[in-house]
């Protein structure tokens, strides 16, 4: 598969409790964020334009007659080779990516760090399992993971996003445990253990509070390696089940048509490349907002 | 200087990993719908009598209770024999052995390559954020971090071919031991490809911590020492920076181990990937095994360097 | 909409390729006489054909993958074989004769021929071979297909005398398929077949590196005169976009192509010219008539009345391509839709037809799709469904990989199912195994019906023309009526030629015989 995930670099050493102004306008404060966030925001009603159905055209209906259309004013950005228009096929391409992404993520988050605050947290052999296992999932090969869940549960969003959670999960394994050691072994948390605080009101209200900053910025990088990995699993036909569109299935099956019928792959392949690039710049916005260090500097 | 304790911790560490690696991998395969006789024989297969189906799963090797072929195969596996492939007959020894130099290659190139511009780009956006060269080299890499790997791969094969009617040698692999220009002409410009995501995240990381530590005390001190700034940038920053650049391209490269698929695809490239790939299609368990844990060894090794890396860059991590 | 086509392995064509298939070996110079252009392109170097698959083994009687059955075939001889229409022709035997009761088939062989490894060939040889295929512990492909072979005699060193239970026209067809190539019966004897090949055809086993090439060389002996190409690579290149990128840089003589989106793409270059040659397999909807409303031969009709065929054939297939009823080879071509109670594509019709039924209100399909083996599939799926939901009826699609798509075929595990299945020049060898009592596919054929089973027994039974004309019509006929399956169209399979390549000639059937004339 393409894409190189990466452990965002985990943050200071142990990132300060969210300060009083809301997240949103730390963020926007962010010049990256702020254009994250804006752009963001357009493709996320964009995409639910789409997913209501609202938009000129059906993005599933097929027009034998108006085979390969370049763009025009009824169609905006062209037709396919079974006519259907490519702009509303983006648009809900835009859901159905986002949608694989934001579920894939949210599994892999929820899962990767819950495994990786425990280890953290408790130690001993309990940090030895989730490593071992950790590990394992690492060194796996992603593509033959997606092979094996899309082979063993067919194809379709929510297996590809199964796929994609599996490959994520570790990671953010390995990003929630680290801090999780740090303030495991702070005095006020050993305090609190000491004093009998229920365990769970201990992880929720000063563990969670205080590795979730890298876990955020995880998350909108995740993301954007989520939308390449579909796409790239498109391309290995382990992607979205036609003729439900995805930005990935789109680019992959345009990809023999653009020499003939440009449009075809542009539009698709822009939306991915703007999708990808404002869930980076979010990440960056996010970063910043999260930064303990911020307010000390200029 | 090294830790022994240290070290035999790790590599019991490595051997659980790989052995979990080896069991995932045998439950994986089997849970798969079809086998090695469906993927060779197809919907003949459907032709077999039930006398000649037995004699195809014996011949095959998967007659025996899972975990007996497992047993079988580890067994295999501490002698040195990675078993046959079930399409072809090949020793799997044989197969990873001619297809790992490939994707080894193809990954050290590109990381080379990636590691070396997205330095040197990370530094040049970094030390004068907010300008133009900055927000120019950001822009780049956000859009190379952007395009999906297989489109980029597509046009770099058409654009070579329509425009300069080349097209990268698809023969026999060349080993850069026998011929350098004969090596370059199949791996150079797939490498160039996955190089593009790569530098792209080196430099995104670079950026960021040059930024962050030329905001640092110590940095701000040496400068007040009235240290030149190439010397502030060479002594301090870089080398304090060295160590988050040093785990993502350990990370990234050891995905790249396992994720040159698509290209190897595009470019004809026989390596890990594709033999991977087509192996699981086949059904060939055997090779899919072998090449897995193959992938896993590297991989586990990558890590150890990293982390023998980090505790010479940087004593204090020896500590924990 | 083309699902991608990693086919970073094997490719067979789901349905028959493979089996019933078609197939020459190396064909004779006498068959066709070459260009006689003294031009040769590859001046002694190596002529190289880039295709996306690699071969899977070296044994002809086990090859079911279609990159196998294309190299072996330049490998190994049969007893006869086919011309690009579909006429039997000599190969190893000069001369055959049939019995008047059609149950003794008598063989003259050539004589002078010699194997690759320089012992002569003789009938031993052919009875070796044919026992071989028979024999349940080899597992051979084409054994279904000669069962009706009781006895191989070989009463001297240049004859080989077949005595079979019944008369089965289809037989000689049969003989003709890779999967029937003659072995040499030492190599038999010692077990080293699919070690290290060994045949009598045009090329020569020289390496296999798996996954990357195979080599052959021209053989100088070959009894149909030596090949102008002395050295033939096969070579795979996963992508057929790289192939096409390769053979505008004039990288590759000769391009195997099935992606016709690429094929567009290809337009016209200096380098090469692409030829379309028609196949033979064919691309079909095949409906479960043994399950919920698809018992009924009306809802059958309904559908396959909906479907415009071209439609299917523009959208998915760009057009390329031609529309076919069930019966795919060029000696027996009949109306596509006779025997179908409307034009098809009549939508009102159709409708008013499902309403007669019973199911005006329309109903769902499970339909299986198969994806990564051949770039069609998705496209022709969703196609099939938008114009199937205007008469109410939803095909929800579940697309598979290989192998879990052949064991969901072979056990009839659907509703529907898209299928590109092999075709062959004997009707019989085409859906014999499918529609005969006792066939081999009869589960995913999806309906029982003796008329059918009749008219394919009956044609099998006679070796006269116009007998099997007249059944093999009235059996597409039949076909079309109960509308098992609805066939849509015959795909091209595309050549990239290189521009300085001469005598090449495609053929319906796949093979590549003609390299043994090109130079």
């Amino acid at each position: 598969m393409s894409v190189l995930p990466t452990v965002a670099e985990p943050m200071g050493s142990v990132p300060a409790a969210p300060g009083r102004s809301s997240l949103l306008a730390r963020i926007w404060r962010d010049r990256n964020g702020r254009i994250g966030l804006t752009v963001i925001v357009l493709l996320a009603v964009i995409a639910v334009l789409g997913a209501l159905g609202v938009l000129p055209h059906d993005p599933i209906a097929q027009h034998p007659a108006a085979r390969l259309q370049g763009p025009s004013s009824r169609y905006w950005f062209g037709t396919d080779q079974f006519g259907r228009d490519i702009a509303a096929r983006a648009a809900v391409g835009i859901w159905t990516s986002l949608r694989v992404a934001v579920v894939s993520v949210a599994a892999a988050a929820v899962i990767g760090s819950v495994l990786g605050i425990s280890a953290g947290f408790f130690g001993g052999w309990v940090d030895q399992i989730v490593s071992r296992f950790i590990d394992i999932l690492f060194a796996f090969p992603a593509i033959l993971l997606a092979l094996a869940v899309v082979s063993a549960l067919g194809n379709g969003w929510q297996n590809t996003a199964i796929a994609i959670a599996v490959v994520y999960t570790p990671i953010f394994t390995r990003v929630s445990r680290g801090p999780t050691l740090t303030v495991g072994g702070a005095e006020y948390i050993k305090a609190q253990r000491v004093l009998g605080t229920p365990l769970p009101r201990i992880l929720l209200r000063h563990v969670l509070p205080n590795v979730s900053a890298p876990i955020v910025v995880q998350v909108t990088l995740a993301l954007s390696w989520a939308i390449l990995t579909e796409s790239a699993l498109s391309f290995l036909g382990l992607g979205t089940r036609p003729p439900t569109p995805s930005l990935g299935l789109m680019v992959s099956d345009a990809r023999n048509t653009v020499a003939t019928a440009w449009w075809t792959l542009t539009f698709p392949a822009l939306a991915i490349v703007i999708a990808v690039i404002t869930l980076n710049l979010l990440g960056d916005g996010l970063r910043s907002a999260l930064d303990p260090r911020r307010d000390s500097r200029p | 200087m090294l830790n022994w304790r240290w070290l035999g911790a790790r590599a019991l560490g490595a051997l659980i990993t790989l052995l979990g690696v080896t069991v995932v991998v045998f439950v994986v395969l089997r849970t798969i719908p079809g086998d090695a006789i469906t993927a060779s024989l197809g919907i003949e297969s459907g032709t077999l009598t039930p006398a000649q189906r037995a004699s195809l799963e014996h011949f095959y090797g998967i007659d025996r209770p899972w975990f007996a072929q497992l047993w079988a195969w580890i067994s295999g596996v501490a002698h040195g024999d990675l078993g046959l492939s079930l399409t072809n007959g090949k020793s799997v020894t044989s197969l990873v052995a001619s297809s790992l130099p490939v994707t080894v290659e193809l990954a050290v190139l590109s990381a080379l390559i990636g590691t070396a511009f997205g330095v040197v780009l990370g530094v040049l956006a970094g030390s004068r954020p907010g300008r133009a060269s900055d927000s120019l080299t950001q822009g780049a890499s956000l859009v190379g971090l952007a395009i999906p790997e297989f489109v980029l791969g597509t046009a770099v094969v058409t654009i070579l071919a329509e425009a300069f009617h080349y097209f990268p040698d698809t023969g026999t692999f060349v080993p850069l031991t026998r011929s350098v220009s004969g090596n370059m002409s199949q791996i150079l410009y797939p490498s160039l490809v996955l190089a593009v995501a790569f530098a792209a995240n080196v430099m995104r990381t670079t950026r960021s911590e040059y930024v962050e530590m030329a905001d640092a005390d110590y940095v701000r001190t040496a400068r007040g020492k009235g240290l030149s700034p190439g010397r502030v940038r060479r002594s301090h920053i870089l080398r304090n920076a060295t160590i988050p650049i040093v785990t993502l391209t350990g990370i990234q490269f050891g995905y790249l181990l396992g994720g040159t698929v698509i290209i190897e695809q595009i470019f004809a490239l026989p390596g890990m990937g594709r033999l991977l790939f087509t192996a699981i299609s086949n059904r060939d368990y055997p090779v899919v095994q072998g090449t897995v844990l193959v992938i896993a060894v590297l991989f586990v090794l990558v890590n150890l360097l990293v982390d023998l890396l980090y505790r010479m860059i940087d004593p204090r991590t020896r500590a924990s | 909409m083309t699902p991608p086509t990693p086919r970073g392995g094997v490719r067979f064509r789901t349905g028959a390729v493979a089996l019933t298939a078609t197939v020459t070996v190396a064909a004779g110079l006498a068959a066709c006489s070459p260009s006689g252009s003294q031009n040769s392109s590859s001046g002694g170097s190596t002529f190289v054909v880039a295709r996306t698959g690699d071969i899977d083994k070296l044994d002809p009687h086990l090859a079911t993958a279609f990159q196998t059955q294309q190299t072996l075939g330049l490998v190994y001889s049969t007893l006869v074989k086919t011309s690009p229409t579909g006429q039997i022709q000599p190969d190893l035997a000069t001369k055959w004769t049939t019995s008047s009761d059609g149950k003794t088939l008598d063989f003259t062989l050539r004589s002078g021929v010699t194997w690759q490894d320089g012992s002569p060939f003789t009938s031993k040889d052919v009875k070796a071979s044919i026992e071989r295929i028979l024999d349940q512990k080899t597992g051979a492909v084409s054994r279904s297909n000669l069962v009706a072979i009781k006895k191989v005699d070989a009463p001297d060193d240049t004859s080989v005398v077949l005595h079979l239970s019944q008369p089965s026209a289809s037989l000689l067809y049969s003989l003709t398929t890779v999967n029937s190539s003659i072995e040499s019966a030492k190599d038999i004897s010692a077990g080293t077949v699919g070690k290290k090949p060994n045949g009598t055809g045009a090329f020569a086993w020289n390496a296999w590196n798996p996954g990357q090439q195979v080599v052959l060389t021209g053989n100088a002996k070959y009894f149909g005169g030596a090949p102008k190409i002395k050295k033939l690579e096969f070579r795979v290149i996963p992508d057929e976009s790289s192939i096409l990128s390769g053979m505008k840089a004039s990288a590759f003589q000769l391009g195997l192509i099935s992606d016709p989106g690429v094929a567009r793409q290809a337009g016209k270059a200096d380098a090469y010219s692409l030829v379309k040659q028609p196949a033979l397999a064919y691309h079909v909807l095949m409906l479960n008539g043994r399950k919920g409303p698809l018992k009924n031969q009306q809802v059958r009709q309904a559908i396959s009345c909906a479907v415009d065929r071209n439609q299917v054939m523009q959208t998915a297939a760009y057009g390329d391509g031609t529309v076919t009823g069930p019966i795919t080879s060029p000696a027996f071509a009949y109306s596509p839709t006779d025997g179908l109670p409307c034009t098809p594509g009549d939508t009102a019709k159709a409708k008013s037809m499902l309403a007669a039924a019973g199911y005006a209100q329309g109903f769902s399909l499970t339909t299986i799709v198969e994806t990564g083996e051949y770039a069609t599939a998705g496209a022709e799926a969703q196609n099939l469904q938008s114009q199937l939901a205007k008469i109410g009826v939803k095909l929800t699609l579940k697309q598979l990989s290989t192998g879990p798509y052949v064991s969901a075929w072979l056990d009839a595990d659907y509703d529907a199912a898209v299928a590109l299945n092999g075709g062959s020049y004997d009707p019989f060898l085409m859906y014999g195994r499918y529609f005969t009592s006792g066939g081999s596919l009869a589960k995913p054929a999806g309906l029982n019906s003796s008329t059918l089973a009749d008219l394919l027994t009956q044609g099998n039974a006679t070796s006269d023309d116009g007998k099997r004309q007249g059944t093999f019509r009235n059996l597409q006929k039949e076909l079309l009526t109960e509308s098992p399956w609805v066939w849509t169209f015959r795909s091209d399979d595309y050549y990239l030629v290189g521009s300085n390549v001469h005598g090449f000639t495609p053929r319906p059937d796949e093979l590549l015989s003609s390299l043994t004339a090109t130079s």
